[in-house]
């Protein structure tokens, strides 16, 4: 082994780094203009592409919420002032037009500079001439290319892309729909969308996180939209796209711009959703009035969510940026409205005290479970019971002192018997009711895919052995929406079946076999016909019938002398394909408030068809 | 105590030094908002740097032939680890190269390069059959095992460090010219092969971008363009510390990591990045200086390959930071941000203090009693390791 192989070694190492060292004297010393002529003089601006967000289309395709492009022009006098182009004939102005515009521009400025005293009037002439003012709205797209790429030619023209969320049908399906707003809104939720990076996808790459700390001192993602309400909240990830990343490098003395990296923007995908936006609207107006009133339109088969009606609402292009002065008015309304609560669907997003809707699940549970049959007759003395305090009474002892003498159950729905209810809820106890209810969706959320939905309330026990007696009739502490009173029926539509409701037209949860037995529900469905079309059924009176439809009415206690006026029932009878759901609060008589509504939804549901 | 050589110990810790200030100047804060000045990737640099330098000093504690010992099994651990890291390692980047251990990535390839010293070390320091085809058949298999697992996560610049060290280690081992040249030459042979079978597209790009740079769109060319136009905005004196890339404010991708010393060109200048270049100069020299010092082959072996592969890596991040040289992607030892990078480093240092502190000549007895011989000659040890 030779020792001084390991001195060549070292001369092999130290020479290349003598060569580094010449290299480094060569760039640093002697010509570092030469490898670095623009640093220092080369202006580099960083944008963000903003993606268009998805837009959202209804059952048939109409249009219901989408981002609209438009490019605005605006000018900068000074600018405009050394080198008049060719504007007016690019913008296809007249030039009179034009000038008069340009004048207004001066106009602005010498009002603006006139409200301050006099000693600033130089220095603000001055700021003024060189910020931007807006010249046309809506230019076009070749004009606005034409602008961005040659400057010096239309001197002072600068091109603003906008993008403006719009709503085609204002405030139809509002709340189904819902709005995006800026995200620092919520300052908690705007840090952790940060932290995770969802405003600069792939940035990193190009311009290093020092770059993306610069733009965000910048206050460029305090602009980024998040859905707010709706559907825009819950498919946000969807509808928002990515945005994209452009550094343009301008030589100086030249106003030309060159890309040096580009990452393209992802558009937000569209949304299709299960609404139909004919239907709802019609129902909107059919539910208008002085009394809160909703509906739904579900499915029953698959649980899509045809109509979501409520009759306040608000128009979500008031709550787009910019706004403008009556939007802001009209925003400031819906938030002070506490009694309406407009911003609430009430379809869904509020709970109700349900009653006698609820006899439905009732009469299930006491046929599930043996402890009646359907030609059981059970008798309606009018009172319950003599002794209890409480007045356990039938409706009809309650109004004439009379009595539905002995009936079966399709006879007990049908005239909506209390007593027979309060017998077969006496003979079930309460955790049978209770089991029933929870499986046909009651005390729970459905998994509505929309934010805000309303749980519903149901007991976890009896605490008073008569409670199962009210519970029975759909009173005690049950609470439900107008949604939950849907899901109910859809199951008895579509032969035991607990749908999942949602909007967003895509492969919902499969739907829950709840393992009714057919003769069960051929009990249930004949009483709920016939409260339809029998001469005494409490729907009786009503359009219902033409529609073939069947149902059950409700009028829930609601405390004091309000009571809420109930309909569930589905059309045509036979093979239903609509559930339809009416509440109308403060409403009265059931059969007498919600039904007629119902039957004019089915009505334009049969038109549509 | 033993006695380290206090011009790598001092090359290092400067060394280290300039890369904390260069991340400082650079790091982004942790909290966008601003609200808070702590900078996530400064406070992990520092910290793993601490632990490297303890690490450093832990490796020259024993001495060196407990390594020569355990070289085998640290060989076979490592290689285990890189095979298995083919299989279920973790992608970034598109490249297999590390293992989430709980909060921390592991290398395999970077501690490999430790352990692969000190086996071709062992397997070369009796040096007998090394003048043979069939002695240098040994190590080159070594060699090729591991680096064509390494091609393959892939990782071309820690397969290329491989190439200086295994012909290094194998000229002071006494190999002849005629090998040498051989080898080389079948690698040059092979080259065109690599390029078109082995290189991913943008690999081939980084070269095509060096070779003939009118080929490549700018953006392509973007981070050894910008590097280059950095460093000669620093002139001679530098823009200031902290003043890097104010002008043009999306200079280099990745300065912190590949193109750390682009910062220093620019902030300290021309006087800067000379320093630091006199200080890799003094390591590499010093270090060699202990090679030819030391009389046990096993360690002069061992400092040998340390050294190489540190200067490779050197000198090859430098040549493509001031754009001489193609990009890589190896880590400028002891500067560039990255743990497993600085680990290596501190290791492959620390074992050149390990040979520096025993195998030098000395004058006294305390001298011996750290196990060093007398200017006068060898005296050969009475101790286990020598019977093999």
């Amino acid at each position: 082994m030779d020792r001084s192989r390991v001195l060549f070694l070292l001369l092999l190492v130290l020479l290349p780094m003598g060569g580094l060292q010449a290299r480094l004297f060569q760039l640093q010393v002697l010509d570092p203009d030469g490898y670095a002529p623009a640093a220092g003089r080369t202006r580099q601006t960083v944008e963000i592409l903003r993606p268009p967000r998805g837009p959202i289309l209804d059952r048939k395709g109409r249009v219901l919420a989408e981002d609209r492009l438009s490019f605005d022009c605006s000018l900068v006098l000074e600018e405009y002032e050394k080198s008049p182009g060719p504007l007016a004939e690019l913008l296809e102005m007249a030039p009179e037009d034009f000038l008069r515009k340009v004048e207004e521009i001066y106009e602005k400025i010498e009002k603006q500079v006139q409200q301050r005293p006099p000693a600033e009037h130089r220095r603000l002439y001055l700021r003024e001439r060189r910020v931007p003012y807006l010249l046309k709205k809506d230019v076009g797209f070749d004009a606005a290319i034409a602008i961005e790429t040659s400057p010096a030619r239309y001197g002072g023209a600068v091109v603003r892309e906008t993008l403006k969320r719009a709503y085609p049908h204002g405030p139809v399906a509002c709340h189904i729909l819902g709005y995006p707003g800026p995200v620092t809104e919520n300052r908690e939720e705007f840090f952790r969308l940060l932290q995770d990076g969802v405003f600069y996808p792939g940035f990193e790459e190009k311009i290093g996180s020092d770059g993306i700390g610069r733009l965000y001192r910048r206050g460029d993602f305090h602009e980024e939209l998040i859905g707010r309400a709706g559907v825009e909240r819950t498919y946000d990830d969807r509808l928002r796209g990515k945005p994209g990343l452009a550094v343009l490098e301008r030589e100086p003395g030249t106003s030309t711009k060159s890309l040096i990296e580009l990452l393209p923007s992802v558009p937000g995908e569209s949304l299709e959703l299960t609404i139909d936006v004919e239907i709802q609207r019609a129902a909107e107006e059919i539910l208008a009035g002085p009394l809160r009133a909703a509906a739904v339109v579900l499915d029953p088969g698959t649980g899509q969510v045809i109509v979501l009606a409520s009759n306040s609402g608000y128009d979500p292009n008031h709550f787009i940026q910019p706004r403008n002065r009556t939007a802001r008015e009209a925003v400031a309304r819906v938030l002070e409205d506490g009694q309406g609560k407009p911003l609430q669907n009430r379809a869904f997003a509020q709970q109700f005290q349900l009653g006698s809707i609820f006899k439905i699940a009732s009469s299930i549970a006491g046929l599930e479970e043996k402890r009646v049959a359907p030609e059981d007759l059970l008798p309606c003395r009018g009172r319950f019971d003599e002794r209890l305090q409480r007045g356990f009474a039938c409706w009809i002892w309650n109004n004439f002192k009379g009595m539905h003498g002995e009936v079966p159950l399709h006879e007990a729905l049908e005239k909506s018997c209390n007593c027979y209810y309060y017998e077969l809820g006496k003979r079930c106890g309460m955790d049978a009711i209770l089991k029933w209810s929870r499986d046909l969706g009651y005390g729970a959320r459905t998994g509505l895919d929309l934010p805000g939905e309303a749980p519903g309330r149901l007991p976890d026990r009896a605490r008073w052995e008569n409670d199962v007696l009210s519970l029975a009739i759909g009173q005690h502490e049950l609470m439900a929406s107008p949604l939950q009173a849907a899901v109910m029926t859809a199951a008895v539509a579509n032969g035991g079946f607990r749908v999942t409701p949602h909007v967003r037209r895509a492969a919902p949860p499969a739907p829950v076999p709840l393992g009714v037995s057919p003769a069960t529900l051929a009990a249930v469905r004949r009483g709920l016909r016939d409260v339809v079309h029998s001469p005494h059924g409490t729907a009786h009176r009503t359009e219902l019938k033409r529609f073939n439809a069947a149902g059950k009415t409700s009028t829930a206690q609601a405390g004091g002398d309000r009571h809420h006026a109930w309909f569930a029932g589905y059309a045509p009878e036979e093979d239903p394909r609509w559930v339809v759901v009416v509440f109308v609060e403060a409403g009265g008589h059931g059969g007498e408030t919600a039904a007629p509504l119902a039957a004019r939804i089915l009505e334009r549901l049969f038109q549509e068809q | 105590m033993p006695r380290l050589s206090k011009t790598v110990l001092g090359c290092v810790l400067l060394l280290s030094a300039m890369g904390v200030l260069c991340l400082w100047t650079q790091a982004p804060p942790t909290d966008l908002s601003g609200a808070s000045i702590t900078k996530s990737i400064f406070l992990k640099h520092v910290t793993f740097l601490g632990a490297a330098l303890a690490i450093m000093g832990l490796a020259a504690l024993p001495h060196y032939q407990l390594y020569r010992r355990l070289a085998y099994a640290l060989y076979g651990a490592c290689l285990i680890a890189l095979l298995a890291l083919l299989v279920k390692g973790d992608y970034t980047r598109g490249a297999r190269g590390w293992f989430a251990l709980g909060p921390i990535n592991v290398q395999p390839a970077e501690f490999f390069k430790v352990a692969y010293v000190l086996t071709i070390a062992r397997v070369l320091m009796y040096g007998r059959a090394v003048q043979t085809w069939s002695g240098v058949a040994l190590p080159l298999l070594l060699t090729a095992v591991p680096a064509g697992l390494i091609l393959l996560q892939p990782d071309l610049g820690s397969t290329l460090l491989f190439v200086p060290t295994i012909l290094a280690m194998l000229y002071v081992a006494g190999a002849r010219r005629t090998h040498l040249a051989a080898i080389v030459l079948v690698l040059l042979a092979a080259a065109p092969v690599g390029y078109f079978c082995v290189l991913k597209d943008y690999q081939r790009n980084r070269l095509i971008s060096f070779a003939v740079p009118d080929r490549v769109s700018p953006s392509d060319r973007l981070q050894q363009t910008r590097s280059v136009q950095a460093c000669a905005a620093g002139r001679m004196w530098g823009n200031g510390l902290g003043e890097s890339g104010q002008n043009a404010p999306f200079y280099v991708p990745d300065r912190h990591t590949d193109f750390v010393y682009s910062i220093i060109a620019e902030e300290l200048g021309f006087a800067g990045s000379t320093f630091v270049l006199l200080l890799f100069a003094g390591l590499f020299g010093r270090s060699y200086w202990i090679a030819y010092q030391s009389r046990e082959p096993f360690g002069r072996l061992v400092v040998t390959g340390a050294t190489t592969l540190l200067a490779t890596q050197t000198l090859i991040n430098l040549g493509m930071t001031v754009g001489v040289a193609p990009i890589t992607g190896v880590t400028l030892p002891f500067v560039s941000y990255g743990g497993s990078s600085l680990l290596t480093c501190a290791l492959a240092a620390g074992l050149t203090l390990n040979v520096s502190a025993r195998w030098q000549p000395g004058f006294s007895s305390r001298d011996m009693a750290g196990g060093s011989v007398e200017i006068s000659g060898f005296r050969p040890q009475p101790v286990k390791w020598l019977a093999h």
